[in-house]
């Protein structure tokens, strides 16, 4: 931490001292926190991972999900990705849904009706996504003003455009955006800032079904395969033409020097020099760290960061990923999950681009020890300005459920339950679990939890989740603190009229308080998230907005005259200009 | 399994506790010899219902301990506290017992298992450096640090208690401390990477960026020894043809091939259809330049497993090293039809289709690996040559160049658009003064015989004769001194063009051992 973050976070924390414990005296606190109303609001997906019987790495290793504003109608709705047979002789796991095997797409009909409700809108529009799905990237592209989608897949990927009017075109063999190796992670960014939102794909492992071989528990039972049993693929980065196609740049700005395992992708300014970066989490080896050389070179400077490894030197299987403002101090740290025993990681930033890894004193290494976890959102839950983090866990060996404290007595799928985790920001860079009870039956009962995305569904001013599991329903868990007494929504969009993924926001109180969020579609595990920003005040008030947009521009916006407990929208070019 | 004792109350036990029944473990998914091994101690315990406490306690430990060893925990858990009901003080089960805990992640129940442990047996210096561990992972730093400095008090070079005490201490951001240790601990074992990083971070967070760059650079896990029988005893236990083969693997890491092959063929014992047994015996028996053992090996697994891409790939490379080349042939087409991705089996395929004198196909599959690894640059510089050897300038112009770029600090790449800006039988592609500042960053990175005959060739492009003669004349005499004779007559005969006034117009000499080309 510099000497200007350090004055600022004892500025904040001063403050603190004086704020209530708001969370506490909401409606809803004695209940639950969280509760999964998927089957009530109309949300049926549920998860079919054509389990063969025979270990096939990718019916473990997926997926994502999202929750993304397709129809620019203002509320969020719901995308899932879906496992295909993917060229083998297997039936289908789930028996009863005869609806044909796809990525799903369910409308929100909260602005229409007023009331929360989502409809399964897929065949409407327009969207046959049979690939073995694994994860999704959400940017406007083609820069028409609505939001595409790249979707991941084990097998060939897929580039959904928005037709603007509810429906969707697969364009991806026109694109040029077209990746056949296996691909996990994606996130649109603009790293050469000509105004078109390019790609980069995060690839796994070179597993193919005529490559797969049998792997073992060191019971000798036989059990699913790590990314060490193949050999890594290098990831790619494609160039937008602005002509909605791409070029494969990947050779030419060095991202292909290395092949790792690729996992969670996050784009952002993680120097702070008006470039995005990009960060990858990498299954069992270094993580990547992609500074941008001022969009004609990347070069990975993860392991002279600081965060490629863990305090002791070793990799770790990174699954999810989160880059935010995660101490309260303005700059931005990196936190993922990972294998059980490993536990989760926290890469503190010390606000000269340097990080170190401060897991345990933050209180997140110890109660992650057990689980393997994948999904991840910084959000803040019970709107006390802290971000709290949410943690989907599930096993990918049998072993881990031993280690989890389970007992293995089956051969199912249940050898690989876990639970999830919500750990809540007490400040001052710690955390603490809440009691799983407390949480919700989400957070109680054990299954494969993959996927997880974040935003606020009914608008109501705190943050919702969105989970998916292997071979299981998804689950749509609404938040039941209910929202603070101040609250500023905030949908920072830039020039483009696009959503400013990447853009970072500082919200300045009366109090003196300077909370930071990056608003942002990626992160977590292979999903995509809402980046509106939602900042939780307590009974403070805001003074201004700045924000840091990803082309470069600083600018501050002040709030007098402007509306709180509501979505603001921030335009870029019309505040002011800051150094 | 042992009803005779589920449940039962013992005049053994202590302080009244009963026996609690063990749970029915399913055995059938362990390999076959871990079968019999895990039943046959919880027959050995069945039978022991009449025995008094001590030797019971010793089946129930037993019994836990194979359990442990396979990782059946909660069973695991339930053996060794029916031991302990019957034999409180036995220190190997209460050790044991502590260890299954923290394997499950019950840290904070790990802990005080080891505690007790550690009273049990004051003087074994690993129980407080367990005890420490499971503190540490039980969130509570400050009792893990008193365990590891009473570990330290007695035992003072203890390298791993250092390490783990240099985490809490640097978590507290006691640098001067955490450098201290570390260093101590360096001195005792200098290669184990979990010292090196975490010293070079605190060389770092200190601004010291000079000490912290090298040690940051020596990541890895390479572990410092931590002395530890009884554990090692339990963890030998396992056996079966999973382990076994992860014991090879390792053996093959390390360059161990004999031990590696002595793992491989106990794998194949346990269990004969066991594929992955089979194909890494063939590796290591290729390794060991055992072509017709290794080619047995690998087919015996093709009959088990016949679309496996990794077996046709490994049997591709045996036939290619036999000299059977239209066999590595065959085998390498049958592993790029089952993974059309698989960039290793293309180049590999490459490389015979150029022994086989099918340059085309070759071409294509360089071409291939090009696309599927674009930082490729062994497979872009044959392309490139493959272009040069066919006389289409125009293509290997357009390649060398892209490659270059793709791939800027490849000797070989510079070293190939070198040449051809200096020495390309067509004028439109030579460019004396791009071949000159070609040459001149060749010599900069890699200042050697092939860059030395590149900057002569770019001299003689721009009329400096006289200084490519030296140059050249310098490079015949350096291979003589080298013992390089195989290099005598392709210097000689650039070194004649250039005292004759002449350019080179060939990038290489006939039968020159220094144009790039498939080993």
């Amino acid at each position: 931490m510099n000497r200007r973050s350090r004055l600022r976070m004892m500025a904040s924390l001063a403050m603190i001292g004086f704020s209530p414990n708001l969370a506490a005296c909401r409606a809803g606190a004695s209940g639950p926190l969280f509760v999964d109303q998927a089957a009530a609001l109309g949300v049926d997906f549920h998860h079919d991972a054509f389990l063969s019987g025979d270990y096939h790495f990718m019916e473990i290793a997926g997926f994502g999900c999202g929750m993304l504003d397709y129809d620019g109608d203002g509320d969020l709705d719901l995308w899932f990705v879906q496992g295909s047979a993917a060229g083998r002789s297997v039936a289908p796991s789930i028996p009863g849904d005869t609806r044909p095997k796809t990525d799903r797409l369910y409308k929100n009909l909260l602005k229409e009706s007023g009331k929360l409700a989502f409809e399964d809108v897929t065949e409407a529009a327009g969207i046959r996504e049979d690939g073995y799905g694994m994860g999704l990237a959400a940017g406007d592209y083609d820069n028409d003003g609505d939001v595409d989608v790249y979707v991941t897949n084990f097998g060939p990927n897929a580039l959904w455009r928005n037709n603007g009017d509810g429906t969707f075109t697969d364009v991806i063999e026109a694109s040029g955006a077209q990746e056949e190796r296996w691909s996990m992670g994606a996130a649109f960014l603009d790293y050469d800032r000509d105004g078109w939102l390019d790609l980069y794909v995060s690839n796994y492992v070179s597993f193919t079904l005529s490559s797969h071989k049998a792997c073992y528990a060191p019971s000798g039972a036989v059990d699913y395969c790590g990314p060490a049993s193949y050999p890594a693929y290098s990831d790619r980065l494609l160039r937008n033409n602005g002509d909605g196609s791409f070029s494969d740049v990947t050779g030419e700005l060095g991202i292909g020097e290395v092949a790792f395992p690729g996992l969670g992708v996050v784009a952002a300014d993680f120097n702070r020099d008006g470039w995005p970066d990009i960060y990858v989490a990498n299954d069992g080896t270094e993580n990547l760290l992609w500074i941008n050389q001022e969009g004609k070179r990347f070069t990975n400077q993860a392991l002279a960061a600081g965060a490629a490894l863990d305090g002791s030197g070793k990799p770790e299987a990174s699954m999810g990923v989160v880059a935010d403002d995660l101490d309260g101090d303005g700059d931005m740290e990196i936190f993922l999950t990972h294998l059980t025993g490993e536990s989760n990681t926290l890469y503190i930033d010390d606000g000269a681009g340097l990080y170190h890894d401060g897991t345990n004193a933050a209180g997140l290494g110890s109660s992650s020890l057990p689980f393997t976890g994948f999904g991840v959102a910084a959000l803040d839950y019970d709107g006390d300005g802290w971000q709290d983090l949410a943690i989907a866990n599930g096993g990918v060996r049998t072993v881990d459920t031993a280690a989890a404290g389970q007992t293995a007595a089956s051969t199912g799928l249940e050898q690989f339950w876990q639970r999830n985790q919500l750990m809540r920001a007490l400040g001052q860079g710690r955390w603490e679990e809440i009691p799983a009870e407390t949480a919700g039956d989400a957070f109680t009962k054990p299954d494969i939890h993959r996927g997880m995305a974040h935003g606020d569904l009914d608008l109501d001013g705190d943050p919702d989740l969105l989970v998916v599991r292997v071979n299981g329903p998804a689950m749509v868990l609404i938040n039941q603190q209910g929202a603070p007494a101040r609250w500023l929504g905030l949908r920072l969009v830039d020039t483009k009229d696009r959503d400013a993924s990447g853009a970072l926001a500082t919200v300045v109180t009366e109090e003196g308080r300077r909370l930071t969020r990056r608003a942002a579609f990626d992160g977590s595990y292979l999903s995509v998230s809402d980046p509106r920003l939602l900042v939780g005040l307590g009974e403070d008030s805001p003074v201004a907005v700045e924000v840091q947009w990803p082309d470069g521009l600083h600018e501050r916006f002040t709030w007098a005259g402007r509306a709180t407990e509501t979505y603001v929208e921030l335009k870029e070019g019309s505040g002011e200009e800051l150094p | 399994m042992a009803s005779g004792l589920i449940g039962a109350s013992l005049s053994g036990c202590a302080k009244g506790e009963t026996l609690a029944p063990l749970p029915v473990v399913d055995l059938s998914p362990l390999a076959p010899k871990a079968q019999t091994q895990v039943a046959g101690a919880q027959a050995a315990l069945a039978q022991a219902t009449a025995e008094s406490a001590v030797p019971l306690a010793a089946r129930f430990g037993e019994l836990g301990r194979q359990y442990q060893a396979y990782q059946l925990l909660g069973a695991a858990e339930r053996a060794y506290r029916n031991a302990l009901a019957l034999t409180p003080d036995a220190f190997e089960w209460r050790y044991l017992l502590a260890h299954t805990l923290h394997e499950g992640n019950q840290n904070e129940a790990a802990a005080e298992s080891f505690d007790i442990a550690a009273e049990l047996r004051p003087r074994e210096g690993v129980v407080l450096f367990w005890s420490g561990q499971s503190w540490a992972a039980a969130g509570k730093p400050e009792e893990a640090k008193k365990r590891y400095e009473a570990l330290l008090k007695d035992e003072p070079d203890h390298a791993a208690a250092m390490i783990a005490l240099s985490r809490i201490l640097q978590q507290e951001g006691d640098l001067p401390r955490t450098i201290e240790l570390l260093e101590k601990a360096r001195a005792l074992d200098p290669n184990a990477s979990e010292i090196n990083y975490p010293l070079g971070m605190a060389y770092r967070a200190l601004g010291q960026e000079e000490k912290a760059k090298p040690l940051v650079a020596a990541r890895g896990d390479t572990k410092v020894k931590l002395v530890d029988p009884i554990y090692v005893d339990l963890k030998s236990l396992a056996e079966g043809a999973a382990v076994v083969l992860q014991e090879g693997t390792e053996f093959f890491e390390k360059g161990d091939l004999a031990a590696a092959e002595r793992a491989f063929r106990q794998a194949i014992a346990e269990d004969p259809a066991n594929v992955t047994a089979h194909e890494n015996l063939g590796v290591a028996l290729t390794r060991l330049d055992r072509l017709e053992e290794a080619e047995t090996e690998i087919q015996k697994a093709i009959a088990l497993e016949p679309n496996r891409v990794s077996l046709h790939f490994s049997l591709g490379s045996v036939y290619s090293r036999m000299g059977k080349g239209q066999q590595a042939i065959d085998s390498l087409r049958r592993a790029v039809q089952l993974d059309p991705a698989h960039a290793g089996a293309h180049f590999n395929l490459a490389n015979a289709l150029v022994r086989g004198g099918q340059p085309d196909d070759a071409l294509a599959a360089y071409q291939r690996v090009v696309e599927l690894q674009p930082n490729n640059a062994d497979a872009r510089l044959l392309v490139g040559l493959m272009q040069i050897q066919a006389g289409r300038w125009a293509e290997a112009e357009r390649i060398v160049v892209a490659s270059a770029t793709a791939v800027p600090d490849h000797p070989r790449l510079v070293e190939m658009l070198a040449r051809l800006r200096a020495a390309c039988p067509e004028d439109a592609r030579r460019d004396g003064p791009a071949a000159m500042a070609l040459a001149k960053r060749l010599m900069d990175s890699k200042s050697d015989i092939n860059s030395a005959v590149t900057q002569a060739m770019a001299l003689a492009e721009v009329g400096r004769f006289a200084e490519a003669e030296a140059l050249q004349a310098e490079a015949l005499r350096v291979a003589l001194a080298e013992s390089r004779p195989d290099l005598e007559a392709s210097l000689t005969y650039f070194l004649d063009l250039y005292k004759a006034g002449k350019p080179a117009r060939e990038l290489w000499a006939p039968d020159d051992p220094l144009m790039p080309g498939v080993q």
